[in-house]
Order: structure tokens, then C-alpha cells, then sequence
């Protein structure tokens, strides 16, 4: 039997089979509803406060051409959140709290994987534990307290409470990727006449660089579908992408096809990256948990 | 070149103590072997003489100086580890070159260049300047490794295991080379193993360690013909050293002749060894398998036997000999002896070996 064949009949024995059949019914069921939103998306406002709904339908781009700028009219109109204001605002936040989680977190993973001190995994487990409460449990309070600290609706305020969601993701990763490296790789470093610093930047850094662009992704998409923070400790002009979709619910009406748009550029990022990086990000998530 | 003294050496990981109290003495230019089986502390020890781990007592003095303090860039100390420990994201090239770029050294580029290409010379590694690690093979790698410490021209070079993923020809063929190239550079070396072969074929003088302590010291020869006890005795030499119990019999009584009584047999003894004997009625007798003689008549002095198991290696037979209640391995040149067949063991007298029946110390040393 050629392997084509041999790993096609492995597939379908049996078991395998079922279990196959569970892991795309599950598929379906998770991905049904961006299918849905996806298809409302290129739908006229008609077809879709339609009481039948069809599956086959004329596709317009109307929605999307409504919340990208237009030449002649400017950017949006009158009352209505400008969309794509909001999808730089996500850029700009997340990006920026990556970059501070990494510039942070890095050398964290890296002390807390090779140093022995007392307290360690007490440290570490605190970085864990920003993400033991919901959000919506804190927000409160930590509102209040931008108010007074001048940082609500500031992108500042915004990176700075992402970091609760991208620092423990860094750590944690990337601690792991430190970890696998070898000891005596380090202590070779050692004896050439290096310092902890010239071997973090010159051999423990250069050797995790594939797991900490991995890392990265990952904590950019967890960081970008956030929408709670942006929600109450953000306003109009610091309004994350995904919080701009509720812009397109109004007193008179809600334009749903706009909002289905907008939602599928929103998607889009992390979807990409997600593709792109699929093989190095299942590795990223389960590094942490398996190692020994 | 330094001189490595090492004064009552402790070493624990928590609550187990990998070695317990080593003094060791390396002189100047010589190159001194570590042996111990497995778990023995070697390892322990070596990486604390680098600098790599802290000492959990007593002291190790570099060139006389105290050394506790000094971190190891500042030790002038060079290490081979048994798994390399290149730098897998760095060329060869860069490899090499890595130590001489340190803060340490900080040399221009173009003696780089030409301290790389010299090193690259000697090693005859040339071709491989641009490869990775992850290119090369095990032979190769340890080269590399081998190079990059070298490459500094360290005072003290220390050695773990560098030979001993390689295949046995590559083996041995590098363990001449090392050897070689110690007497060229006229480097200090301490170099760890736990062959002994290697161990006998490198050492100016050996160091044989068990469970943590220092159980001889002394060159070759003498550690290999006088062990100080079972263990040293059970660690040089393969097939091992045969260990049997015996009694003794007519030690005291001047008129009677010497003899022991083992399970395999009895032995009468030359005189020579009645001093030794005095006051004690059992000890271990160690006969090394190729001081055992087989004879083909089957009367005569000596113990009767019959062949358990025969391997002819061509240039050597190994055997296994049912002798009384014990078995006991033979190593001999002719090779007319069938698996069952009879034959009489005879011994190379001043050759055997007396060890305490209680602490295996050697009756001797």
C-alpha cells in the first residue's frame, strides 16, 4: 500500500472515524456563527431583516463601502463612529502592549526560568494569576481609579490595562521556551567570559526568537479581542475595533449589515496571523503545560 | 600554567550529597584523570572547579590563590562538556570565534580571524567554518567543542566526558589526539571519565572516585596493579577482576604451608604473604582474568573446572570457568576450549591480590 492510501485507511478505521465525525461536527457548530455574520455581511439591510432568511442571496458590498471612507464625503457620517478610527485605535493598543509585555515579560521569563531565588514560583504565579478574575470583576474599580489618575481615554490607560491580559501570556510562554534550553549552553557562555546579560542578549534571546515571535501572535490576538476594557475605560476617541461594532446600534435602528462588516474586518488580523503562524502556536500553548 | 589544589570539597543538592569531601592535587602541566562509575560525583566536581556551582564546603585554590570568589570568566578556565554545548544558532566560525568576542578578551577582528583559521588548522575543521552544529556529526561537534575551548589558550582545561558519544574507533582515535596535543601546548588538564581505558591511556596521574570520595590516587601502574581497594580494583580492567571470599588456613603455624580456601578452590600461598595474613582468618582474594593460566591436563596443582561460556575475539579469548561453587572469568591467548570441557586453573602467584574481607581495603597497600 502507498502511504497516501495507508494514511487514508488509518483515518477512516473504525474509531477514528467517529471521532472525525464529532471533530467536524464541532467545527461546524464553532464556526457557524462567523459563517453567519460573514454571509450578513455581504447582504443588503433588506435581505437581512427579511422574516425568510435565504441561504442564496444577491451579494452587495454596500455594507462594507458604507463604513470605509469614501472620497467624496469624508470619513463617515454625521453621529456615527468613524470604524476605521477605531480599527487603528485596536492597532495602536495592542501593539503597544505588546511591545511593553514583551520588553517586560521577556526578561521576566528569563529570570524566572534560570535564577533560583526565594519566592520564584510565588512570582511567577502572581503574573499567573492576573487572569484568575473575569475583567468585568476589576473594571470597576480600576475605572475609578483611571478617572483619577488622569488615564481614562487615554491610549496609555489602555496599554497599560492590556498588560493584564498580554504580561501573564509572555511570562508564562515564553519561561517555558527559556526552560528548554541547554544549561551547559549557558554555562559554555559563561566560561567564555560572559556576563547573565551578554548571554541573555547574545545566546538565551537569538535561540528562543522563533518561540517569542510565536509568543507574540498569540498574545496579539488574545489582546485584540478584547472588549471589555476598551469598553468602559475607553471612549469615542480610543475606542478599540472590536467596541465599535456596537456604534452601528442606534435609537432608530440597528444596522446590522455595517456591524456584520465590521466585524469581519475585525476578524481579519488575527484570522491571518493565526493561519500563518497555526504550527508554532499549538506548540506555544502547550510548551508551558507539558514540560516536566 | 595553574596549578588546582582542591581542599575537603563538599557538594550537596539538597539533602544528597554528590561529593564528600574530595582533596585533590593537579600540578602544573599535568594532565589528571577523574574515573568513577556513574553518580560517582565527577561531574559535581568538575563544574565547581569552572566556577559553575557554588561549593557547599571546603575550598578549591586556583595558582595558589583562593578561588571561591572569583566568578568563572575570571578563573582562566576552559571547559569540554560531554554534550558539546555548542551554540546551536551560531556558525562554527562564530563558534569558535565566540569566546575570543567576550567582554573578557575583546580581541580585533583580523586576530580573530587568524586565531580561528589557526584552530580550524589543527583541528582540520577548515571545511566545516560555516556549517551549524545541527550539520555536523558527532565527531565533528566534539571537535568544535574541543576548539572553542582550546581556542583562548586556557591555563586550565577541564575535560567531561568529551569522547564519550563517539563511536569506538572515533574513540580512540581522538583520545591519542588529546594526548597529543596536551604534550604540545603543555596545558594543565582534568579530564573525567568513567572508562578506564581512557582514563589509563591519558593520565599522567589518575583520580578514582566512589560515591563522592576520593578512593585513590596515583598514576597508571600503580593504581591498576595496587588498588587500594574492591572498588578501585572492580573499576580498571574488563573483563573485572574476579573477587572471591577465602579462608584462611595455617596462617599462625610456621611449619604448615600457606594455604586459602575459597569457594572455588584452595590455594596454597607463596610465603611472601604470611605477614599480611597474620591475625585474620577470612579475606577477599581478586584475581585479575588474565593472571588465570588454563591448563589442558587434568591433574596437577591448581583448581579444576569446567568452561561455562567461551568468546574467541580473534586476537583474544574471553571465558567463563565453573570452578566449586563460583564462576570466574579468564582471559587467555589459545582458544581449544570447548563450552563443558574440563581444564585446571593455575594462577601467576605474585599477581594476586588480598583485600579486607570488611572494608575491601588491599592487604597490601
Amino acid at each position: 500500500m502507498n502511504p497516501k492510501r495507508k494514511r487514508f485507511h488509518r483515518l477512516f478505521s473504525g474509531r477514528k472515524a467517529g471521532v472525525l465525525l464529532g471533530l467536524c461536527g464541532y467545527a461546524l457548530f464553532a464556526l457557524f456563527p462567523i459563517l453567519w455574520v460573514g454571509m450578513m455581511s455581504f447582504k443588503s439591510h433588506r435581505d437581512i431583516v427579511s422574516p425568510t432568511p435565504e441561504i442564496l442571496f444577491r451579494p452587495t458590498l454596500e455594507n462594507y463601502r458604507a463604513i470605509l471612507p469614501r472620497s467624496q464625503e469624508g470619513p463617515h457620517e454625521t453621529g456615527r463612529m468613524d470604524f476605521l478610527q477605531c480599527f487603528r485605535n485596536s492597532l495602536r493598543i495592542t501593539l503597544g502592549a505588546l511591545a511593553l509585555s514583551l520588553a517586560v515579560g521577556v526578561p521576566a521569563a528569563y529570570v524566572l526560568a534560570r535564577l533560583s531565588f526565594r519566592g520564584k514560583e510565588d512570582i511567577a504565579f502572581l503574573f499567573l494569576s492576573f487572569r484568575f478574575a473575569p475583567e468585568i470583576a476589576v473594571i470597576i474599580p480600576v475605572y475609578l481609579l483611571f478617572k483619577e489618575l488622569g488615564l481614562y481615554n487615554t491610549y496609555l490607560g489602555l496599554i497599560l490595562v492590556y498588560q493584564l491580559i498580554t504580561l501573564p501570556l509572555v511570562v508564562w510562554i515564553a519561561r517555558g521556551y527559556f526552560e528548554e534550553i541547554s544549561k551547559e549552553v549557558e554555562q559554555a557562555a559563561q566560561l567564555d567570559g560572559y556576563s547573565w546579560w551578554g548571554i541573555f542578549t547574545r545566546v538565551a534571546l537569538p535561540l528562543v526568537k522563533p518561540g517569542i515571535a510565536s509568543t507574540a501572535v498569540l498574545t496579539f490576538i488574545f489582546a485584540w479581542n478584547n472588549f471589555v476594557f476598551g469598553l468602559i475605560l475607553g471612549a469615542r476617541e480610543t475606542f478599540p475595533g472590536t467596541v465599535a461594532t456596537l456604534g452601528f446600534i442606534s435609537y432608530e435602528s440597528v444596522l446590522w449589515g455595517q456591524m456584520a462588516a465590521a466585524t469581519v474586518i475585525t476578524i481579519l488580523p488575527p484570522l491571518a496571523l493565526s493561519i500563518f503562524i497555526q504550527k508554532h502556536l499549538v506548540r506555544g500553548l502547550t510548551l508551558g503545560a507539558v514540560r516536566g | 600554567m595553574p596549578t588546582l589544589e582542591l581542599r575537603e570539597v563538599f557538594k550537596k543538592y539538597g539533602t544528597v550529597e554528590a561529593v564528600r569531601g574530595i582533596s585533590l592535587e593537579c600540578r602544573d602541566r599535568e594532565f589528571l584523570v577523574i574515573l568513577g562509575p556513574s553518580g560517582a560525583g565527577k561531574t559535581s566536581t568538575l563544574k565547581m572547579i569552572a566556577g559553575l556551582e557554588p561549593l557547599s564546603g571546603g575550598e578549591i585554590r586556583i595558582d595558589g590563590r583562593c578561588a571561591d570568589a572569583l566568578p568563572p570568566k575570571d578563573r582562566d578556565v576552559a571547559m569540554v562538556f560531554e554534550t558539546y554545548a555548542l551554540y546551536p544558532h551560531l556558525t562554527v566560525c562564530q563558534n569558535l570565534a565566540f569566546p575570543l568576542r567576550s567582554p573578557a578578551f575583546r580581541l580585533p577582528e583580523e586576530q580573530i580571524e587568524a586565531r580561528v583559521r589557526e584552530t580550524a588548522r589543527i583541528l582540520q575543521m577548515e571545511s566545516l567554518l560555516h556549517r551549524r552544529p545541527a550539520e555536523l556529526s558527532g565527531g565533528q561537534k566534539q571537535r568544535v567543542s574541543l576548539g572553542r575551548a582550546l581556542i583562548r589558550c586556557p591555563g586550565l582545561l577541564l575535560m567531561d566526558e568529551p569522547l564519550s558519544h563517539l563511536d569506538a574507533h572515533l574513540r580512540h582515535r581522538m583520545r591519542r589526539e588529546l594526548k597529543r596535543m596536551q604534550a604540545a601546548r603543555q596545558s594543565t588538564v582534568v579530564y573525567v571519565t568513567h572508562d578506564y581505558l581512557e582514563a589509563l591511556a591519558l593520565a599522567d596521574r589518575l583520580v578514582i572516585l566512589d560515591r563522592g570520595r576520593v578512593r585513590q590516587t596515583g598514576t597508571p601502574s600503580e593504581v591498576y596493579h595496587s588498588p587500594a581497594d574492591t572498588s578501585v580494583a572492580l573499576l580498571l580492567g574488563h573483563p573485572r577482576i574476579n573477587l572471591l571470599s577465602a579462608r584462611i588456613r595455617n596462617c599462625d603455624t610456621d611449619s604448615d604451608r600457606l594455604v586459602l580456601e575459597s569457594e572455588a578452590g584452595i590455594l596454597p600461598l607463596p610465603e611472601e604473604f604470611r605477614p599480611l595474613l597474620q591475625g585474620r582468618t577470612e579475606v577477599v582474594l581478586g584475581i585479575r582474568p588474565h593472571h588465570i593460566r588454563l591448563e589442558e591436563e587434568a591433574s596437577g596443582h591448581g583448581w579444576q573446572g569446567r568452561v561455562y561460556a567461551h568468546e574467541n575475539l580473534g586476537y583474544r579469548n574471553l571465558l567463563e570457568i565453573e570452578a566449586g561453587s563460583c564462576r570466574l572469568d579468564v582471559r587467555c591467548r589459545e582458544s581449544n576450549f570447548a563450552v563443558g570441557s574440563d581444564t585446571r586453573l593455575t594462577f601467576a602467584e605474585s599477581r594476586l591480590l588480598l583485600f579486607d574481607k570488611n572494608t575491601g581495603k588491599n592487604l597490601k597497600a
